[in-house]
């Protein structure tokens, strides 16, 4: 007697092959899963590379500005370029000497100030 | 089989077509039954491979990107956070002589971004057989990317950290600078060390103002050449908190390149040079004679009269024809008087008192560059006389600076510091005299600027006080008249004093305009009233509208 399984599957076997078929799913799911998680990896270390990257940008340039508004730089340019010098005492003053230097108007209407 | 074509008939003729039907069908579903179990086995297969892969593969995540310096080193930044020295990636070019084309070629095109190296000197070093052939260091971050984008096959960039100095010469000697590898040899980069080379260490602030150093190393060099000086240091300090505002030394050199700078260059004169500074010690002296109450202020002392201390003549340099109380003592910077004072306080007392300043050791600053005092060890009653008005001992500047900023700063002693101060690094301090005696000291040290030798310093508005020392250089037999130290040590504002500043010059030249003199009062004294001018805006000193507080002393109306 020759039996065809195929003709005559119970219920045991549709469990069993639904079970493989989610054992399938699961696996193909899990598999697409981690690739993307890769990738999303690969990805964030590319941007931890850039930021690294940007930040040495920003230390080079920070680096290039300090050179570049040196107090010493910046003083030798404004006194070749616009003659600008240090401030000399003399040409500081206070608020009461400006009060005694420059005598307070008085208002038009004769008002007090 | 038999039972399901039993129900049929016992036809033969359709039995055999029947069984010729059943035995192509029954082959058919065999043959499928193969193909399904391979596709099964296939598909298992793929599944328990996607199952490995997904489940047992190994896990990267540990595998981000990393940082591969291998070394870092903190920030310098100043007390308002300007850079002083970072740590920038440089480039090493190497070249693997297998993969490069045309030697020729490379050179003509390399030869055009470095402007410090020859087609000859390139070419030469191209065709060289290697596989890791050096051909220039320190590239900067541009240059590389020129080289790169020639397209040239062969050519290898190696990463290299290296410590960058923006502001160049300007507090070089503070912030010292590293060798290759990073280690600090001088300044800040060899004290602070260890906290530097942490890892992700925050930067490091020091006392120093950038503003303020700039202002100070600028009038220093200007007066430095203009009095044909060899040498010349500056220091400011916040006399309050012992912080250093700004150390110039002279000649200085371009920490970037320290291997190209002189020795001698390197040598931080400010804390590491000791001269004999002379008449700049005579506040010590009066303070220490007040404090012990052999004197008073008004007390007059025959410095008409020469004085002999073991066969040897004390000398003035501007003799007095009648006697003088402390404070013409100070402003005429009398040596006489000045010894008279020393010997009624005696040897021991002084060398006690001297010691309490901090002037018997080494300074206790950061600074490795911090050189210990030379001082007589046999202290005889001719070495209380001498060393009261500064003679037979040699200090650092940077020791006097902190001497006379304690005497000012109410009689407490501060030790100096390079680091901010922040609540981790708080002033220690210590009483060295009473806040009765330094009050006094501020008046005869603001006579100085106003009657005395310091007359050159004062600045309108703020109150400089000070004392000029011009001593001559110790030579062979002696003294030597021709050649000098001049120093001036000033203070500010002085109703309340803040800041101290020293300048000193070693060997000035007289020039036109100072009547043939090379003494303190004619260059030390008007740098630091320059240096006090330009600073003193910048520290947010107030500048007073009338008249200062008069010395009392002083008839003569002040500014």
């Amino acid at each position: 007697m020759r039996s065809y399984p195929g003709y005559r599957r119970g219920v045991g076997g549709s469990i069993i092959f639904a079970l493989f078929l989610v054992g399938v799913i699961l696996t193909v799911g899990l598999y697409f899963v981690k690739t993307r998680a890769q990738t999303a990896k690969t990805e964030a270390s590319q941007l931890l590379r850039k930021v690294e990257a940007e930040q040495k940008a920003v230390k080079l340039l920070r680096a290039e500005l300090a050179h570049l508004e040196s107090p010493d730089r910046l003083s030798d340019l404004a006194e070749r370029e616009l003659g600008l010098l240090p401030v000399k005492s003399e040409q500081t003053i206070s608020p009461e000497e400006l009060v005694e230097m420059i005598p307070m108007r008085d208002l038009p209407d004769g008002g007090q100030p | 089989m038999t039972q399901r074509y039993d129900l049929k008939g016992p036809v033969r003729r359709r039995m055999r077509i029947a069984d010729n039907e059943f035995s192509a069908v029954s082959e058919g579903r065999i043959r499928i039954r193969i193909g399904a179990v391979f596709f099964m086995f296939a598909l298992t297969i793929a599944v328990l491979r996607l199952a490995e892969v997904s489940l047992l593969s190994p896990s990267n995540s540990g595998k981000y990107y990393t940082s591969n310096d291998a070394v870092t080193r903190a920030d310098i930044v100043d007390r308002n956070g300007e850079l002083l020295a970072t740590t920038l990636e440089t480039y090493t070019l190497y070249a693997r002589s297998k993969y490069v084309w045309n030697p020729e070629e490379a050179a003509q095109k390399m030869s055009a971004v470095f402007d410090g190296m020859s087609r000859q000197e390139l070419l030469a070093r191209l065709s060289r057989k290697g596989d890791q052939i050096l051909i220039k260091r320190g590239l900067t971050p541009k240059e590389k990317q020129t080289v790169f984008e020639l397209g040239l096959p062969g050519l290898i960039f190696e990463a290299e950290p290296k410590r960058v100095y923006p502001r160049g010469a300007l507090g070089a000697h503070v912030v010292g600078f590293t060798d290759v590898d990073l280690n600090g040899l001088a300044g800040a980069e060899r004290a602070f060390n260890e906290e530097l080379s942490t890892e992700n260490a925050p930067s490091l602030s020091l006392s120093i103002d950038l503003k303020v150093q700039n202002a100070a190393a600028d009038e220093l060099q200007k007066s430095l050449e203009h009095f044909s000086a060899d040498t010349g240091a500056a220091i400011v300090m916040n006399l309050k908190n012992g912080e250093l505002l700004a150390m110039a030394s002279l000649p200085n050199y371009d920490p970037n390149r320290p291997d190209t700078a002189l020795p001698q260059n390197l040598f931080n004169h400010a804390s590491m040079s000791t001269y004999e500074l002379g008449s700049v010690f005579k506040p010590i002296t009066m303070a220490m004679a007040l404090d012990e109450g052999v004197t008073d202020l008004k007390e007059t002392f025959p410095v008409h009269k020469p004085l002999k201390v073991r066969n040897k003549y004390i000398r003035d340099d501007h003799p007095s024809k009648v006697p003088m109380a402390m404070p013409e003592i100070l402003a005429e910077s009398s040596n006489r008087g000045t010894a008279m004072l020393a010997m009624r306080v005696g040897g021991d007392r002084q060398q006690a008192f001297l010691s309490e300043l901090g002037l018997m050791a080494r300074v206790p600053v950061e600074l490795v560059e911090s050189a210990a005092p030379q001082v007589q060890t046999e202290w005889q009653d001719i070495t209380t006389v001498t060393v009261s008005y500064g003679h037979g001992i040699s200090v650092t500047p940077l020791a006097l600076t902190t001497a006379i900023a304690a005497l000012l700063n109410d009689g407490e002693y501060v030790q100096p510091t390079l680091m901010k101060r922040d609540s981790v690094n708080a002033p220690v301090t210590r009483r060295v005299i009473s806040g009765d005696t330094s009050r006094k000291l501020r008046d005869l040290m603001r006579y100085v600027a106003t009657d005395g030798t310091g007359r050159n310093a004062r600045v309108k508005g703020y109150g400089v006080m000070g004392k000029t020392g011009t001593a001559d250089k110790p030579s062979v037999d002696g003294y030597d008249e021709k050649r000098l130290v001049s120093s001036f040590i000033a203070a500010f504002p002085y109703e309340d004093p803040q800041y101290v500043v020293f300048v000193t010059f070693d060997e000035p030249k007289a020039v036109e305009g100072t009547y043939g003199y090379a003494t303190a009062g004619w260059n030390a004294a008007p740098t630091a009233g320059r240096i006090i001018e330009r600073i003193a805006p910048i520290l947010g000193v107030e500048k007073r509208s009338g008249p200062i507080a008069l010395s009392p002393f002083s008839e003569q109306a002040l500014r």
